[in-house]
């Protein structure tokens, strides 16, 4: 089994978009964490497929596979749910949006990381950027910056600002299953990065 | 030649059991540490708050100010005199 956590302390940074779009591209168990929003499960509903909403660590522990590819969608906040999650993934994503906030979420969540390879010392944690602006400046600049001062390193491959996303996500699609080539590329070589990683 | 099987006194634990017991941290109503014993007294509500609020402000733990104030408050002598009062009604 490997499991992927999608967590972000902040809302809005993109985790639900990460996580289901993750799920079509490595053909993975979804598992929707983040009560009592469960945006993940009512994607899961419009697409017609089953996604476990599951409400405390407990839960969400029995419903993690034992083979093949499994993503967990969870709550913008230090719960249990998170702790969990952490503790048993093979690789954290965090995804972020170029606004400094994001990164201060990021620096929150460090402490809560470091517990938790003490516990799963094989756990790979990266940063995703999302709703990325590579034209710019300030956003060029952020993720300089990001580099510079955050000890999480972030996947090669990004997501640009682009309304494929939501449109899919209203569908019950991901992106690479979608017209907007730009979104089903990079959406490809991430899902490519996340499986290498996974292998690794 | 018979090989030794290896043993450990660390009890083994799944991967699934080990996330719920670091997602739960510490269980709850753990017994204070070697040397430190548990206090519960009854106070008056306000005289709690104002207690608590002065821990907060000086970045203290309620327990770090009462053990502040009873080392500042009850000299030695009058430990010591309690103590031979005690021993004396044969409760020490």
């Amino acid at each position: 089994m490997t499991l992927i956590a999608v967590c972000q302390l902040k809302g809005g940074a993109g985790r639900s978009t990460v996580a289901t779009n993750l799920s079509v591209g490595l053909d993975a168990l979804l598992i929707d964490a983040d009560p009592p929003q469960w945006s993940a499960a009512a994607w899961g509903a419009v697409r017609g497929v089953d996604v476990p909403a599951v409400s405390n660590h407990r839960e969400l522990v029995d419903r993690v596979p034992l083979q093949g590819w499994a993503v967990v969608d969870l709550p913008p906040r230090f719960a249990e749910m998170t702790r969990a999650a952490l503790a048993l993934a093979d690789i954290a994503l965090i995804p972020v949006t170029p606004g400094v906030a994001d990164l201060w979420a990021v620096e929150d969540l460090l402490p809560i990381i470091t517990e938790a390879k003490a516990v799963n010392p094989d756990l790979k944690v990266r940063l995703v950027w999302n709703r990325l602006r590579a034209f710019v400046g300030s956003e060029v600049e952020l993720q300089t910056q990001a580099r510079r001062d955050l000890p999480i390193k972030p996947l090669r491959a990004s997501l640009g600002y682009r309304l494929a996303y939501p449109q899919a996500f209203i569908e019950g699609k991901s992106v690479l299953e979608g017209s907007n080539v730009k979104a089903r590329d990079e959406m490809a070589a991430m899902v490519a990065e996340v499986q290498r990683l996974g292998r690794a | 030649m018979a090989t030794k099987k290896a043993t450990t006194t660390k009890k083994p634990m799944s991967k699934a059991a080990q996330a719920v017991k670091f997602a739960e941290g510490e269980p709850k109503g753990r017994q204070p540490p070697r040397g430190v014993v548990r206090l519960t007294v009854n106070i008056n509500a306000g005289l709690h708050r104002k207690f608590k609020l002065a821990a907060v402000s000086r970045g203290q733990t309620m327990g770090a100010m009462l053990e502040d104030w009873i080392r500042d408050n009850l000299a030695d002598k009058a430990v010591r005199d309690a103590r031979a009062y005690l021993k004396e009604k044969g409760q020490f």
